[in-house]
């Protein structure tokens, strides 16, 4: 008897007469007229093949397409991932993911993995598999001997950066970092400004007003949790405004109530402007005021202005090409909101970074929050507070946790690539970073690479950079690694990330073979330590961060309460992490505002355009462009896929006789590249814009030999205050060719669902109903129709419609 | 409809248009969840991309008034689905609890269903679904994969509805408004979109279905739909709509109201 027959005293018998009862019943339920139970039947749900297939768990790791630090949950049946969320409880994602997070998952599985290490003994061979042991012992003779070494990663926090930065050291080598369009600027100058190590908190969900220059919190910049407070902003009682101040249009500024389109590099004005009304305001506190004076070391803002502009809206409008009644409007609402004691933030960022004078618009409208009083207030500024742990003792060995990211400027960058090219270099490792394509120069780049005795590469698949290493070596994803983050920025707390394997490595579907033998980049840098530090895995020392977080003072009160370090380790790991909401105030210390320059004067000649490269917010910089969902998810606002594109004014295509889908060429004093164009209005007529990403001659099956490169048009001759390229400062003509394609975009797949034509989106006056808006918009459309005759007749109820 | 009125359950949706950032988390969260084949270039060039759910972006004025503003569409799992009677084979139909669904192994391809849903949200599938090997390790168990010359659309993730509800069952409760969340609900970064019972009073579904700003797509069509839109707010339209010459000449935006700061 079988254990079902067995529990449920069912024999042979006795079901066959239950089968032949049910369909009989089945018969007369029918004949009964209750078509509904039938269909219930017949429901997918019930249908065999929709069963729930056993059960799920859900494991907390860390996200590695995430630049803050955020933490995942993955769904795992049967070994395998099949499904990534925000994690519910990390502070810093609150349950849900950007865009693109969602592609790790096919990182995992990705058809082009690198299969297993990797090695050629010239430049010039080809690469052969070998064994780890093999690649062992390359790496460990390259690092262990005397001579130039660098090691290069993406800008890292916590112990994943201490870990690289303890390696580097005891290797004597250079740690670098490297990251496309990166806000070095904007990360440096709150530093100042706020005289902390740490990026502060920005309270978008209690803030009134907010007026932000250039910083993509909605977009390409920001925790996803910044995206979730923007949900809260839109949707409280009393509704926020957001001002958005840019050259082209962000997700930022397409989610604004209002985005003033200023040139290039003029932004700095429009913030002068703002300080000088501000500091005439007689609403606000003179103690803020002198504070603001005092930290700037100015007394009139007029002494910022390197510029002939005088700061008043008409002058400035004219200066950065914004209507100046639109500045007007904006003074209006500030002072309206000062009058009503509303919460106004001032946040910079963004496109901002890419000018000549990023730092000093920066620091200066960071500044304006000082004046506005919006520094640790609700709805403002927040102070993050420093970790209270800043470094773990491992068997004798010190590994910091710096909470901000490593990061080099591009100065740095060429100091480094001139030793590269004078044949100095003995050794360059490289994790996950693609040098040869987000450095401008790649000619350049390639044969000083090339010049280097070793070089190593890291990554989950092969691209142009790793290419062209001697030692290839396969990395594990995010789902498979130990890791430990700080999240940058903080939500106004203490907090540590942790990451942890959650999947078995992937197999061919019957699980007869490993598809790809990689090992996690920190395990591999462990295996290569000899000393205090050999033997361990990263595991090790992520529990050991476990154990001293315990044993802080920290502890008390925080959102793991344990009996004992295993407990705590395991409510670390289960819950991704660990933080203490329980949070004193942190005061800005010594605060600097250092505004050098506030104008930046990009030449143009007449018939050129300013060049604005940007992330796409699905493509971002590119590294997730190997995956075929983020190739095939469309850019918000032009909906395009698969492809590079250069974004056009509609009106200025017209003037050049171009259309979506022409092919242009796009020429600065470097370079040139070849790209179809896609026509909107929300682009400048002087303007030009590129997403970055794409023109990657290898990066799998997927992405290679698709789009082109912009970082190539890029005038890297001219740093900017920083030490950084001015992404946003190079002009290029557009040259039209014969050329046009279809593009792939979703626009026009599928006609719209209107409620008026013209009208597809219903949008309310505030305190409208849904029906006012609607027969609001019918009336407008009736008036654009036919005139304002109609809608004379029709107020005076004369018409007959 | 006897069965409909004794569930415990009807689900409905509503997207807050003003908190939509028009990311696109949702649309990758539903081909992650729900095995839709990998769109190709291609599949977009020809029109016969899969989205369950998409964001449609609609330009409004010229530079530099221009706003781009956006719109998440899925099913609207009307109560009235002109998709449903016109199926030949009933693979097009309602459950009790208010959802419009597709039977896979029933569905022939006709193609009537797409034809007569005037929101365009169901998909046929032109070719049979191809994933490399490696790739079909993250696949959905829960979720069949549909082969060549079937319609599929969303079931507002049906899977994680029963899920949930059998959870429930085991631990011997009642399910609670945000025990189950489709995936795009879930994703959703602004939290623009809410999914619940609608026969739960409290719900956050019935508070946004019943707000002023509510309204359904297309609403003279009477197909009843079980999605609501919270519509767009523009602090600045009074002063568009009241002084229009105003805003023409300038920058779109009139004088200010209290109410529109």
């Amino acid at each position: 008897m079988s254990p079902l027959e067995n529990k449920n005293n069912l024999s042979r018998r006795k079901f066959l007469g239950l089968v032949g009862g049910t369909a009989l019943g089945a018969f007369i339920f029918e004949a009964c007229g209750v078509p509904e139970q039938e269909f219930i039947i017949q429901a997918p749900v019930d249908m065999p093949e929709d069963y729930v297939k056993g059960e799920d768990d859900w494991y907390a790791t860390l996200s590695d397409t995430s630049s803050h630090g955020e933490s995942l949950i993955v769904r795992i049946m049967q070994g395998r991932a099949k499904k990534i969320e925000g994690n519910p409880d990390f502070p810093n994602t609150l349950g849900k993911h950007k865009t693109v997070t969602e592609t790790e998952l096919q990182s995992m599985y990705h058809p082009d993995r690198i299969a297993g290490p990797l090695y050629r003994k010239t430049s010039s061979g080809n690469h052969r598999p070998i064994t780890w042991k093999e690649a062992k012992s390359i790496i460990n003779n390259a690092t262990s001997s005397q001579g130039t070494k660098t090691i290069i990663t993406k800008p890292i926090r916590g112990l994943n950066r201490g870990l690289v930065e303890k390696y580097a050291s005891l290797k004597n080598m250079k740690h670098l970092s490297l990251a496309s369009l990166r806000d070095n600027s904007m990360y440096e100058t709150t530093k100042d400004v706020f005289g902390t190590k740490d990026l502060p908190y920005f309270d978008i969900k209690n803030s009134d007003l907010i007026i932000s220059f250039g910083l993509d919190f909605l977009g390409t910049w920001g925790p996803v949790e910044y995206e979730f407070q923007f949900g809260k902003f839109r949707g409280k009682e009393n509704r926020g405004y957001l001002y958005q101040i840019e050259p082209r249009m962000s997700m930022t500024a397409a989610a604004a109530d209002k985005w003033l389109c200023s040139d290039p590099g003029k932004e700095g004005l429009i913030a002068l402007l703002i300080a000088d009304s501000l500091l005439k305001n007689e609403k606000i506190k003179n103690k803020d005021v002198e504070y603001f004076k005092k930290i700037t070391g100015i007394q009139d803002v007029n002494e910022l202005n390197n510029t002939n502009v005088s700061l008043d809206a008409k002058s400035v409008g004219k200066a950065t090409g914004i209507d100046y009644h639109a500045l007007e409007k904006l003074i209006e609402k500030i002072n309206y909101s000062i009058d009503k004691n509303k919460k106004i933030m001032f946040l910079s960022g963004g496109c901002i970074s890419g000018y000549s004078n990023s730092r000093s618009i920066n620091a200066l409208v960071y500044g304006l929050n000082y004046i506005t009083n919006s520094i640790n207030k609700e709805g403002g500024i927040i102070i993050n507070p420093e970790n209270e742990l800043k470094y773990i003792i491992v068997n004798g060995e010190v590994i910091k946790m710096p909470s901000d990211s490593s990061w080099n400027s591009y100065r740095d960058w060429l100091k480094e690539i001139e030793t590269w090219e004078s044949g100095g270099q003995d050794l360059i490792m490289i994790n996950n970073v693609d040098l040869v394509n987000e450095i401008p120069g790649k000619k350049r780049l390639v044969d000083a690479m090339g010049k280097a005795k070793l070089s190593i590469g890291f990554g989950i698949v092969v691209n142009d950079t790793i290419e062209r290493c001697d030692l290839i070596l396969p990395s594990n994803t995010s789902l498979q690694s130990w890791s430990s983050d700080i999240p940058e920025p903080k939500t106004g707390y203490q907090s540590y990330g942790f990451g942890q394997p959650v999947a078995t490595k992937p197999l061919l579907r019957d699980g007869s073979k490993v598809l790809y033998d990689s090992k996690s980049f920190n395990n591999i840098l462990l295996d290569d330590l000899e000393g205090n530090l050999s033997g361990l895995s990263f595991m090790d020392i992520c529990m050991q961060l476990s154990d001293n977080i315990y044993e802080s003072d920290s502890y008390k009160d925080s959102s793991i309460v344990a009996s004992n370090k295993d407990d705590f380790f395991r409510g670390v790991m289960a819950r991704g992490g660990w933080w203490n909401t329980h949070q004193s105030k942190v005061e800005p210390k010594k605060p600097k505002i250092n505004v050098i320059n506030s104008v930046s004067n990009i030449k143009k000649n007449k018939n050129e355009f300013y060049l604005i490269p940007f992330k796409s917010h699905v493509f971002g910089d590119g590294n997730s462009m190997s995956n075929p969902w983020a190739l095939g998810s469309p850019d918000p606002l032009t909906s395009i896929t698969w492809d590079t594109w250069v974004e056009m004014n509609n009106k200025t295509a017209e003037k050049l006789n171009i259309k979506a889908g022409d092919i242009v060429e796009v020429k600065s004093k470097i370079s040139s590249i070849e790209l179809p164009v896609y026509v909107h209005p929300a682009v400048p007529p002087n303007t030009v814009a590129v997403p970055i990403g794409l023109g990657k001659d290898n990066f799998t099956r997927y992405a290679s030999g698709r789009g082109a490169n912009v970082v190539d048009l890029i005038d890297s001759s001219k740093l900017n205050e920083n030490g950084d390229i001015m992404w946003n400062s190079t002009t290029v003509q557009i040259i039209k060719t014969k050329e046009s394609k279809k593009i792939s975009k979703f626009e026009g797949n599928v006609p719209a669902v209107q409620i008026e034509p013209g009208v597809p989106i219903l949008t309310l006056a505030p305190g409208e109903t849904a029906e006012e808006g609607f027969h609001r918009a019918h009336e407008e459309h009736l008036e654009h129709t036919f005139g304002d005759h109609f809608g004379e007749e029709h107020s005076n109820g004369k018409g007959d419609h | 409809m006897v069965a409909e009125k004794q569930s415990k359950f009807k689900w409905g949706m509503a997207v807050d248009i003003d908190a939509c950032n028009g990311c696109q988390a949702c649309v990758i969260a539903c081909q992650s969840e729900n095995n839709i084949p990998i769109n190709t270039e291609d599949n977009f060039k020809d029109a016969r991309g899969i989205e369950w759910i998409r964001v449609e972006r609609y330009w409004e004025g010229e530079f530099p008034n221009v706003k781009a503003k956006f719109i998440p569409i899925l099913c609207m799992h009307c109560d009235n689905a002109p998709c449903e009677p016109v199926c030949p084979v009933y693979a097009s139909y309602h459950t009790v609890e208010g959802l419009n669904v597709q039977i896979y192994n029933r569905c022939v391809g006709t193609r009537y269903c797409a034809n007569g849903c005037p929101y365009l949200v169901r998909f046929f599938n032109y070719w049979e679904p191809e994933w490399p090997e490696s790739f079909q390790n993250h696949l959905n168990p829960d979720v069949t994969v549909r082969s060549r010359g079937i319609m599929e659309k969303c079931s507002m993730c049906i899977q994680r509805i029963r899920r949930g509800t059998r959870n429930a069952k085991r631990d011997k409760r009642e399910v609670v408004d945000g025990d189950i969340l489709p995936a795009c609900v879930q994703a959703c970064p602004t939290d623009a979109l809410v999914f619940g019972n609608q026969k739960d009073p409290e719900s956050r579904i019935n508070k946004m279905k019943n707000d002023k700003r509510a309204y359904t797509l297309l609403d003279h069509l009477k197909t009843n739909n079980n999605v609501w839109y919270l519509a767009k707010v523009d602090p600045d339209i009074e002063a568009h709509h009241g002084d229009k010459h105003h805003g023409d000449k300038h920058d779109g935006e009139g004088s200010h109201k209290e109410d529109s700061h």
